[in-house]
């Protein structure tokens, strides 16, 4: 913008007048643009929320699909122990983990296209096999034959060598998502201030040519509408900043506590099925008792963290009482007492094993119900602000043209 | 335009702008898992086998070292033998097969391991404890871990269909021959199949245990048929039931134990080989083998051999194996 008409005498563009209505409808577009402007950012903003939710629930839905696996795994195995005198309720509970899982497949399946939609596809029918498998084991298993032994075996390394391996892929998808989903939204925090900046430049230098041009002082509609602009705006950038802030707290609050509890969990069950393997595997499960300390390790280090509060210790203490009965029933079984290991198993270490896991479950269950209602929570304020922006610069528009009318009138 | 927008606005504004920028930088992110997802800790690769000498290969793999004569007194074994040590530690440690019905299993209903291989390790149990000896420690190994566990001496004597030959005596120890076992083929029952001939003429999938004397036979004798490798024989059941192979083969001993679990398979020809089992014990441990040779020789002897035999195969009663002695401690492998 030209600070005088010095130079432009006679032509039309030259005019004072017109050079006011060509400034006018410049400044009053530019607000116009803010109030558009204004409106993508906030949206965009509140739809890459709205993803990094959908992908946070996500990630808990993979997480609870995957603890059901690995618990129906878990309880498999430690029935296999019992032949046929398994207990009711652990079948009961191996069947609900069981249609868990499938009915969070099939939850999953809803909405997903290309390569994820093939492991989901991939991820159900192997399910279905583990659960075929785990049948034929049963069934031998009730009839006396050995064979039940190989298909428990067969089942549990589908379930280890392909179903957690794909979940745990589609696990970190999900995680991945959740990260793209909550940079993006920080990304779009620009546009607002910049379409704002521009607007009130835009204002600042008409409002002055017209000072010079008109030596008044105070144009009262323009600096209305300067005020609503840097009220509105300041509001959207309040609001934005606000909702951001506070997914940024859901996800490195809740979902991030959320996320090491299911992992946790997850190791838990690990650590338990390779326990029993050792069992079953008699006197030979080396192998086993590396994948119980490995998954031990694991699960230490993320409910022994020193992050917990400390109205959660308790699970610490929970699972360390476990792994002491581990370190007995490992005694037992290396001093040649097998049946007594077995006891320990289903008896007392079963009870140890279940109290952590109940409080576990407890804990993922709660996090990942605050992560999911915080992340929907944190962008409830950009509505308002969206419709503010809009209506705001809009007004702002109308009343530049006011102003500048004002003037203008005063020409003739 | 007037200097006077409301200066509290504007320091709102600004730090909003400030928040929103900051948060440019921040991104909040969930670090990936801790550790390691699943424990993949793969067993070690087999050492390759040794191979005997053509010269040795012609010798019968069966002879074993002189028995002990007399037996030591049950619960009295000689200061400095590996006997002693055994009845030291208070316990005999086997390596068995868990699923091989009929030779040893675990039977689901009482839990207990039981079978052929397992009567006779509990007669040398007799032997080194006495009456009302200790419960023998049972580890249930795969085939392809009985020679790995007596090498290592995880284990005191290896009970677990295993034919001695004379590859294997060149890592391990055998005690005589106590079951003449030979290799048959399962199929389906009604597949025309009657024998490895046939199997191999159709280029048949044939199951069979990795490391087991099975594979290398088909293997040499059998290039023409698929060989579909199983980490354990039962496993092979698992394959066969699956529709993966079309037949199995293994010892007579195993197949009669599968045909028993599965109504729809048929153990089917003449046996094709000769698969003497004898007890694999460590390769130092001369004390140990003659002492078992001792056992054996009693029970062959005094009736007990033929009374495993009629509980745990039945039919027809056989003569035991004849035992094969002359091995001297230096001619491993011949």
């Amino acid at each position: 913008m030209t600070s005088g008409g010095v130079g432009g005498s006679g032509s039309f563009a030259g005019s004072t007048p017109a050079r006011m209505r060509l400034l006018a409808i410049v400044t009053a577009t530019i607000a116009v643009l803010l109030a558009l402007f204004g409106w993508i950012a906030v949206s965009r903003r509140d739809q890459a929320l709205d993803r990094t939710g959908d992908a946070a629930a996500r990630l808990i839905s993979v997480q609870q699909i995957r603890s059901a696996v690995i618990e129906a795994d878990s309880i498999a195995t430690t029935s296999f122990l019992l032949g046929g005198l398994e207990p009711a309720d652990q079948r009961a509970r191996y069947e609900s983990r069981l249609a868990d899982a499938a009915g969070g497949l099939a939850l999953l399946f809803d909405g997903q296209a290309g390569n994820e939609r093939e492991q989901l596809v991939e991820a159900s029918s192997t399910l279905n096999e583990f659960s075929g498998l785990v049948e034929q084991a049963r069934a031998n298993n009730r009839q006396g034959f050995p064979v039940g032994a190989a298909y428990q075996r067969q089942a549990s390394a589908l379930v280890r060598t392909d179903l957690l391996v794909s979940l745990s892929e589609l696990e970190q998808q999900a995680r991945a998502e959740v990260n793209d989903n909550i940079a993006s939204a920080h990304q779009i925090g620009w546009l607002l201030p910049l379409a704002g900046l521009i607007t009130l430049a835009a204002m600042a230098s008409g409002g002055w040519w017209l000072f010079q041009r008109t030596r008044r002082i105070l144009n009262v509609p323009l600096t209305l509408g300067a005020v609503i602009c840097v009220a509105v705006v300041g509001y959207g950038l309040i609001a934005m900043g606000d909702s951001v802030g506070r997914a940024d707290d859901a996800v490195t609050g809740d979902l991030f506590l959320a996320d090491r509890d299911s992992q946790a969990r997850v190791g838990a069950f690990q650590a338990r099925s390779d326990e029993a393997l050792t069992l079953i595997n008699r006197g030979n499960g080396t192998v086993n008792e590396q994948g119980f300390q490995q998954a031990r390790s694991r699960v230490d280090a993320l409910v022994n963290d020193g992050i917990r509060a400390s109205t959660q210790r308790d699970l610490g203490n929970l699972f360390d009482q476990y792994v002491a009965a581990h370190e007995t029933l490992r005694a037992l079984d290396t001093a040649g007492d097998w049946d007594g290991a077995v006891a320990l198993l289903i008896g007392d270490s079963a009870t140890l094993f279940d109290n952590f896991s109940a409080d576990i479950e407890t804990s993922v269950t709660s996090r990942a119900a605050d992560a999911q209602r915080n992340l929907a929570d944190a962008s409830s304020g950009l509505s308002a602000a969206r419709w503010a922006i809009l209506i705001g610069a809009l007004s702002a528009a109308a009343l530049v043209a006011v102003g500048y009318g004002q003037r203008l009138r005063e020409y003739r | 335009m007037s200097t006077r927008s409301p200066k509290r606005l504007a320091g709102l504004v600004g730090a909003a702008v400030l928040l929103n920028l900051v948060g440019c930088s921040g991104d909040a992110t969930l670090p990936p898992p801790e550790l390691g997802e699943t424990a993949t800790t793969e067993a070690a690769a087999a050492p390759a086998q040794p191979q005997c000498s053509v010269a040795d290969a012609a010798l019968d793999p069966t002879r074993s070292y002189e028995p002990t004569e007399p037996l030591p007194m049950p619960g009295d074994m000689p200061a400095g033998s590996t006997m002693r040590k055994i009845q030291d530690r208070g316990r005999l440690i086997v390596g068995v097969s868990g699923d091989t019905l009929q030779f040893g299993a675990r039977n689901p209903i009482t839990g207990e391991i039981e079978g052929f291989d397992i009567d006779i390790l509990k007669e040398v149990n007799a032997a080194i404890f006495g009456a009302d000896p200790p419960a023998i420690e049972y580890r249930i190994i795969t085939y392809a871990d009985r020679l790995p566990n007596l090498e290592t001496e995880q284990v005191d004597l290896v009970a677990h269909t295993m034919t001695i030959n004379c590859n294997r005596w060149l890592r391990i120890a055998f005690s005589s021959e106590y079951y003449p076992a030979g290799q048959k083929v399962l199929v389906r029952r009604g597949s025309g199949y009657t024998g490895i001939d046939d199997l191999a003429l159709a280029g048949a999938r044939v199951c069979v245990p990795g490391g087991s004397t099975n594979l290398e036979f088909l293997q040499t004798d059998y290039p023409q048929i698929e060989a579909v490798e199983r980490a354990d024989i039962t496993d092979c059941l698992v394959a066969f039931q699956q529709g993966q192979a079309d037949a199995i083969t293994a010892d007579d001993t195993v197949l009669v134990g599968f045909a028993a679990q599965d109504p729809y398979a048929e153990v089917v020809g003449e046996t094709f080989t000769e698969e003497p089992y004898g007890i694999g014990i460590n390769l130092g441990q001369t004390d140990l083998v003659r002492f078992v040779n001792s056992v054996l020789d009693e029970i062959r002897a005094n009736g007990r051999w033929d009374a495993i035999y009629a509980t745990w195969v039945g039919g027809d009663p056989i003569e035991p194996p004849a035992a094969v002695y002359g091995r001297l401690p230096a001619d491993e492998g011949g």
